[in-house]
């Protein structure tokens, strides 16, 4: 039987494949693509927590609740980022991210 | 019977693992953009299965809906819209290696964080919650936070649109 550990050490993996994506891409929006699944490994932590968790109903409910929070940041995260990347390349003709060093000293 | 199932399940889990973690690996590596993108959509749905698995049905419907549907068509259109014809800023950055050593060595902690806590969860069963119970529970001790996520919501589409709005001066 699969317990919370398989999901904690799935989740686990997870998200530190998010980070490195997320720090290895040269690509605005593949870092973005990365952050989601990081996103998701966060939420799958969460939702298994939940399940498994030895408290009353309202605490399986608290964390799906969570989780429905996550989601909702999460897409406004999205559009920002993508809003954001698509003025980048209009200014820039490049979304490049060794080319965004406007604010390097 | 139940040693049946549990064998079943057991190996639909690592199906849905081993998925889940090449579609990320994919995500993570691949030179293909639309290629990345279908990975990523390749592991949400993964997700999503476990979702099922763990007894959770509505997060799973709300996992499809948002990630399957509507994250992976924003980001479809992102890419078209930003032209990535030349595939040589696919390629990693000169970080990598660092970023490799980073994150091994945060799986290396978080693994042993979980593996040296895991004694104080026992196994027990799934808690299963219905769909009225967590509605209710929302729109009762969350009313005031879930409103003020949808307001955080509209807000950022505002502000997207705004953003990417072509301005008077520099386009006309």
């Amino acid at each position: 039987m699969t317990g919370l550990v398989h999901y904690q050490i799935l989740s686990a993996i997870l998200f530190c494949i998010g980070l490195y994506g997320a720090l290895s891409r040269k690509s605005a929006i593949l870092i973005l693509l990365s952050i989601e699944i990081m996103f998701n490994a966060v939420n799958l932590n969460l939702i298994s927590l939940a399940a498994f968790s030895q408290f009353s109903q309202e605490q399986v409910a608290l964390g799906q609740s969570i989780v429905v929070f996550v989601i909702t940041i999460a897409a406004a995260e999205l559009a920002l980022g993508v809003a954001i990347i698509l003025r980048i390349y209009k200014n820039k003709s490049s979304i490049d991210t060794d080319n965004l060093n406007l604010l390097k000293w | 019977m139940i040693e049946n199932s549990n064998l079943i399940s057991m190996m639909l889990f690592y199906l849905l693992a081993i998925t889940i973690i090449a579609s990320a690996i994919g995500v993570a590596i691949s030179k293909n953009v639309m290629l990345a993108c279908l990975s990523l959509l390749a592991a949400l749905l993964g997700v999503a299965g476990l979702f099922i698995f763990l007894a959770a049905e509505f997060m799973a419907l709300v996992q499809i809906l948002i990630y399957g549907g509507t994250v992976v068509t924003v980001i479809v259109f992102a890419i078209i819209l930003t032209n990535l014809n030349d595939f040589s800023n696919l390629k990693s950055t000169k970080q990598a290696p660092f970023a490799i050593l980073a994150c091994a060595g945060a799986l290396a902690c978080l693994i042993i964080g979980i593996l040296g806590s895991s004694t104080s969860w026992p196994k027990l069963e799934l808690n299963y919650i219905s769909i009225t119970y967590l509605g209710r529970y929302l729109f009762t001790d969350w009313a005031i936070p879930f409103e003020l996520a949808s307001l955080v919501l509209l807000i950022a589409l505002i502000g997207a649109v705004l953003m990417v709005k072509p301005s008077n001066e520099d386009d006309k």
